[in-house]
């Protein structure tokens, strides 16, 4: 039961959460309200399905909020310049491929830890985004495009993401060396796991997953804002590591980290619904992260 | 006079009683050796002394006094220290940093600045190193000291803090024959002073030349306590075992094939830089030498895991791996001697680790068949004897003897050509110990070639068809299985 409770703990925590506001407000469960929810948050789950595979081989990723910004810049360029939908999102995943390259060479080659690399690649990332256009905003983005960021789309393509990180994680090789490596470094690499390698393609693939999460964000907002994503890093790394994801490698899921963020996500909108002032929402969200990390301490030790 | 006395001690993990009702007492002027398998409590009844761990029952009195229960500062100020398997020294400072770490002597400059009485210290290290017949200067750092000074350093801090009691776990493991010669001296000298040891070692040679008592503990209780004079070396084992085991090695039927692997001149500076073995289908060739000879290197660079230079041949073709997946991949795969540390994944399950290396047998197109892998991992369980309640149980609850299986199960999934096993009976009980033997003569007979480095002369000498012997990083000399003696092989083994 304790075990039980250890490993499901924010399954059962969404639940209760989503079952207090429903007896204790009439606001939040409608349809609207609920769309609304998951579509907010839908951005943040999608960059934490990436910093999942990063966080699982204990390493972190603190650039993918300002990838967001690059490359819903570069699309939304791609797009006003008439290049068309494909051309447009596939050059927004190429940006996100292409720093989370730039991550994991210098992580495995220069063998710098992950939280330095990244974080210099976040200042790096987000000064680019800003010198694209001289900090002015790309509009006047096709109508077609803006189909992307809207609610059921969206949830398609989530849904999607979450699908297939979990089919990586549990049903392929890949996956099973990610928590290895995760587990133990030293003894995933003496058993033959290509750790280097491994490291590298998991910054890319968290890349990616930043870049796609920009383009959806450019099509929200039907534009190219630079200072679209600030701070989605660290709402990415509350998501996984609420879900459940040990910080220390080896040890999460998938689908702890969809609730997660959704878990966060429903507090924010439960706080406003019962009004909680900003400063008072921060507080608890910074609470709650840290009650999140200390369950695991206590996972990890037990 | 009595110095330690332990009452009704219990304790349960997760409904699972490791130890049921122990009593267990160590006199002054007194070597206690504690035996059992894996398993049997030991390490439970250690922890729970040392504060480590709170008994659910019982009581500890030490010298007259309550011990702290749960308190392992109190406990060390109390007068019981421990000397773990693993030392926790700080490298980057001195030894005699390292003797008063914690408990320094401290001043006061003009009644207010707190200062170190550093040149106090040292000296006061140093006499207490003497004293233990180390040659040891306490203004050397740690980190380049050998893991039998290491050990004298944790010694030396035991006694610096008044320890009564000494407690030590398995301290000849990673030792040589004269490391623990040395040892043992220091023992009985601390001893004839009136310290209580606690010696902890699956080793009984070591138990009948140094122990004045003995404690079996199996399944948790405490199954003799008896003076270790005039004690059976069977009957002891029975009692650890429950059961009669041969402690004999399996006969070995040698019938060497062609050359496996090959190499001359191997080097990697500084570890070692000149080894040269030939092993045959069919064989066990043991690796014997001193710790810091350069063997376990040697391995590592075998199996891809440390660049080295030379003529490396594996089934006569040029072989020089460039990572263990590369010599994976050619059929030559290296087993730890430090499970915990490089082999296991202590999150994953019996299951998980098993398949890990060859996990892409079990892929089609890249997705993982969840039956097939299982299917094969139970199959492998069953054929090494893995000995766990269900497959997805976390590796890191199982015995030692069954992590070495679970170990030998993976590398074994697709046969590889050649085996580099690394102390491969290091922490495991004497019943896994005598499995893990039959395991290596079967794979030999049909047809793996396995290099074995061991630093228990009987294991190299009772297993090995050829010994090869190293010194400061050279191979200094082989010998048949007839002509391997204790002599020799230490002979080769010691410079001079």
């Amino acid at each position: 039961m304790r075990s039980w409770l250890s490993k499901n703990a924010i399954f059962v925590a969404l639940a209760v959460e989503c079952l207090v506001l429903a007896v204790a407000t009439d606001a939040f469960f409608t349809v609207d309200n609920l769309s609304n929810v998951l579509r907010q948050n839908a951005f943040t789950a999608i960059l934490a399905a990436g910093m999942t595979f990063v966080i699982l081989t204990a390493g972190i990723d603190l650039s993918v909020g300002s990838i967001v910004g690059l490359s819903g810049m570069i699309c939304a360029d791609v797009l006003v310049r008439g290049h068309g939908l494909a051309a447009g999102v596939a050059v927004g995943l190429l940006v996100g491929l292409g720093v989370g390259v730039v991550n994991g060479l210098v992580i495995t080659k220069v063998k710098i830890p992950p939280f330095i690399v990244t974080l210099a690649m976040m200042q790096v990332v987000r000064g680019a985004a800003f010198k694209y256009t001289d900090a002015r905003t790309i509009s006047g983005l096709p109508v077609s495009f803006a189909v992307l960021g809207e609610s059921l789309p969206t949830f398609g393509i989530t849904a999607a993401v979450f699908v297939l990180a979990w089919l990586v994680l549990t049903r392929t090789p890949f996956g099973r060396h990610v928590y290895a490596t995760g587990g133990n470094p030293e003894a995933a690499w003496l058993s033959g796991i290509r750790v280097k390698r491994l490291l590298f393609a998991v910054y890319a693939l968290c890349g990616v997953t930043a870049g796609l999460a920009g383009v959806l964000v450019a099509s929200r907002l039907s534009a190219g804002y630079p200072r679209a994503g600030e701070f989605y890093e660290l709402d990415a790394i509350a998501a996984v590591v609420v879900g459940g994801t040990s910080l220390f490698g080896g040890r999460g899921s998938i689908w702890g980290t969809l609730a997660g963020a959704f878990f966060i996500g429903i507090l924010n909108n439960g706080l406003n619904l019962f009004r909680v002032s900003t400063y008072d929402q921060m507080i608890v969200k910074g609470a709650v992260l840290l009650a999140a990390a200390s369950l695991d301490r206590w996972r990890a030790s037990s | 006079m009595t110095l330690l006395a332990a009452t009704n001690l219990s304790k349960s993990y997760a409904g699972v009683r490791v130890l049921d009702a122990v009593d267990f007492d160590v006199r002054a002027g007194e070597i206690h050796a504690l035996l059992g398998e894996n398993g049997a409590g030991k390490s439970t009844l250690i922890k729970i002394l040392a504060g480590a761990v709170v008994p659910d029952t019982g009581d500890v009195v030490l010298d007259a006094g309550r011990l702290p229960i749960g308190d392992p500062l109190a406990v060390r100020r109390a007068g019981l220290s421990v000397v773990y398997q693993e030392f926790t020294l700080v490298p980057e400072l001195t030894v005699a940093e390292n003797v008063f770490l914690g408990r320094e002597r401290a001043g006061t400059f003009l009644h207010v600045l707190p200062f170190l009485h550093r040149a106090e210290m040292n000296r006061a290290a140093q006499a207490v190193l003497d004293e233990l017949g180390i040659h040891v200067a306490a203004t050397t750092i740690v980190r380049g000291l050998s893991v039998a000074h290491q050990q004298m350093v944790e010694i030396a801090r035991a006694l610096v803090s008044d320890a009564k009691l000494l407690v030590l776990d398995e301290p000849s493991a990673t030792l040589s024959h004269t490391e623990v010669d040395r040892l043992f001296a220091v023992l009985r000298r601390l001893r004839d002073r009136g310290l209580g040891i606690i010696y902890i070692s699956h080793r009984l040679e070591e138990i009948f030349a140094l122990a004045d008592r003995v404690t079996v503990l199996r399944d948790g209780r405490t199954v003799a306590s008896v003076p270790a004079a005039g004690l059976d070396r069977a009957v002891l084992i029975r009692w650890m075992v429950g059961r009669d085991v041969s402690e004999e090695f399996p006969a070995r039927h040698q019938s060497p094939g062609a050359v496996v692997l090959e190499a001359r001149g191997l080097a990697a500076p500084p570890r070692f830089s000149d080894v040269s073995l030939t092993v045959r289908e069919g064989e066990i060739v043991g690796l014997a030498g001193l710790v810091g000879a350069g063997r376990t290197s040697t391995a590592l660079a075998l199996a891809g895991a440390l660049p080295a230079k030379g003529d490396v041949r594996v089934n006569g073709r040029p072989a020089h791996f460039t990572s263990p997946a590369d010599a994976i991949a050619h059929g030559v795969v290296y087993v730890t001697e430090d499970r915990k540390a490089q082999g296991l994944f202590p999150l994953m399950g019996v299951d998980a680790n098993i398949t890990v290396t060859y996990l892409s047998m079990f892929a089609r197109a890249g997705v993982l068949s969840l039956a097939r892998e299982h299917t094969a991992a139970a199959a492998a369980a069953r054929e090494y004897d893995v000995r766990a309640a269900t497959l997805t149980q976390p590796v890191a609850t199982l015995s030692g003897g069954n992590q070495q299986k679970v170990l030998l199960a993976r590398y074994m999934l697709k046969r590889p050509t050649l085996v580099v096993l690394d102390e491969p009976t290091r922490g495991v009980d004497v019943g896994a110990r005598a499995e893990i033997y039959g395991l290596m003569n079967r794979l030999t007979a049909e047809g793996l070639a396995i290099v074995m480095i061991s630093s228990d002369l009987p294991e190299v000498l009772g297993m090995s068809d050829r010994v090869i012997v190293m010194r400061e990083g050279r191979t200094t000399g082989e010998l048949t299985r007839a002509e391997a003696t204790p002599e020799r092989v230490m002979a080769l083994a010691m410079a001079g």
